[in-house]
């Protein structure tokens, strides 16, 4: 394993994973290879934009801008802008980490990022209206109202339970973020 | 674009930072979306309707809110399948709770969720959601009658 680098791993046991089950079942491995493969034309689809934003974001957003609008004082605010990011934004769950990453990274507060990934979750605009349709518009408006409330609540919960200094010491996936946080700041 | 005709060289360095991303990224998603695949090959969506929507106790409500918290079914997807989920009989709060775990709380998603925001954050940040997804479920169970 020496070799391999950290970041490959997960894809190699998984690809094995996806090699025995082809082996031993070939329908059912048959039917994930398609279902795989729909889903990755949907990421190759939504994660390069994502990425794309992120990078403009990192380069055109100054840090103190960002403390301002979504930081510890930004209050109500604050909180609306996190939702409204959330919930306007389209592509699965885990397009949002590395946004949400970039966020803390630039001084956004651990409420409004926790606020931030619960609406990108549960409170997706497109989403909302696929579910009315499915599931009646009462049906879909009240979960979104629900989940607003929950935001809040989950993140009220985590700035209590997590200290602020224990927060930006993950630095193992930041896309060189550290380097343009400081010359934006110095600028 | 705008940022390209304004400043080149800024631009440059925002698309070289959401590249150097993006590869950092692809592996971890990439797993992700094969066992999504590999999720939706052993447990099709009929069966789930099947199973869960014949019983409509608390026991569907908790196994929907557990299953929803263990896999990662896309909305497009997921939508439809909760509406027959409600159709074949399931209760408002196993269909609430199916849906709000399914997309606040992500078991597989948690390793690139670690990678990037720490484990205590998305330890945390799961098992609050889930709670969340429930409390969520029980509102709407008696709001909804």
């Amino acid at each position: 394993m020496k070799r391999i680098p950290r970041e490959l791993r997960p894809i190699i046991i998984v690809a094995a994973i996806f090699v025995v089950v082809m082996l031993a079942a070939p329908t059912q491995g048959q039917s994930a290879g398609a279902a795989s493969w729909e889903y990755l034309k949907e990421m190759a689809l939504i994660l390069p934009p994502v990425f794309f934003l992120i990078g403009l974001l990192e380069v055109w957003v100054p840090r103190s801008m960002v403390e301002k609008y979504l930081g510890q004082k930004s209050g109500v605010a604050g909180f609306a802008i996190s939702a409204l990011l959330g919930s306007v934004a389209v592509g699965p769950m885990y397009a949002a980490f590395p946004f949400a990453r970039t966020l803390l990274d630039k001084g956004t507060s651990l409420f409004n990022v926790v606020v931030f990934l619960t609406m990108w979750a549960a409170g997706k605009i497109p989403t909302v209206m696929m579910e009315a349709k499915f599931m009646g518009v009462e049906f879909a408006l009240l979960r979104l109202g629900l989940t607003v409330v929950a935001s809040i609540a989950i993140a009220w919960v985590m700035q209590r339970l997590i200290p602020s200094t224990q927060v930006p010491a993950q630095p193992s996936a930041r896309p060189q973020g550290d380097r343009t946080n400081m010359e934006e700041t110095a600028g | 674009m705008v940022s390209w005709l304004k400043a080149p060289q800024k631009a440059k360095r925002a698309a070289k930072a959401g590249l150097m991303g993006l590869a950092k990224a692809a592996p971890a998603m990439l797993s992700i979306v094969v066992i999504i695949g590999l999720v939706m090959a052993f447990v099709p969506p009929e069966w789930i309707a099947r199973y869960l929507g014949h019983d409509a106790g608390l026991w569907a409500t908790a196994a929907a809110s557990i299953f929803g918290a263990l896999t990662l079914i896309p909305c497009i997807v997921a939508l439809p399948l909760a509406a027959s989920i409600y159709r074949e009989g399931a209760s408002v709060a196993t269909v609430a709770a199916f849906i709000s775990t399914l997309t606040m709380v992500g078991v597989v998603t948690a390793p690139a969720e670690i990678k990037y925001m720490g484990k205590p954050l998305t330890v945390w940040r799961n098992v609050l959601s889930f709670l969340a997804a429930i409390a969520i479920a029980g509102v709407m169970a008696v709001v909804l009658r």
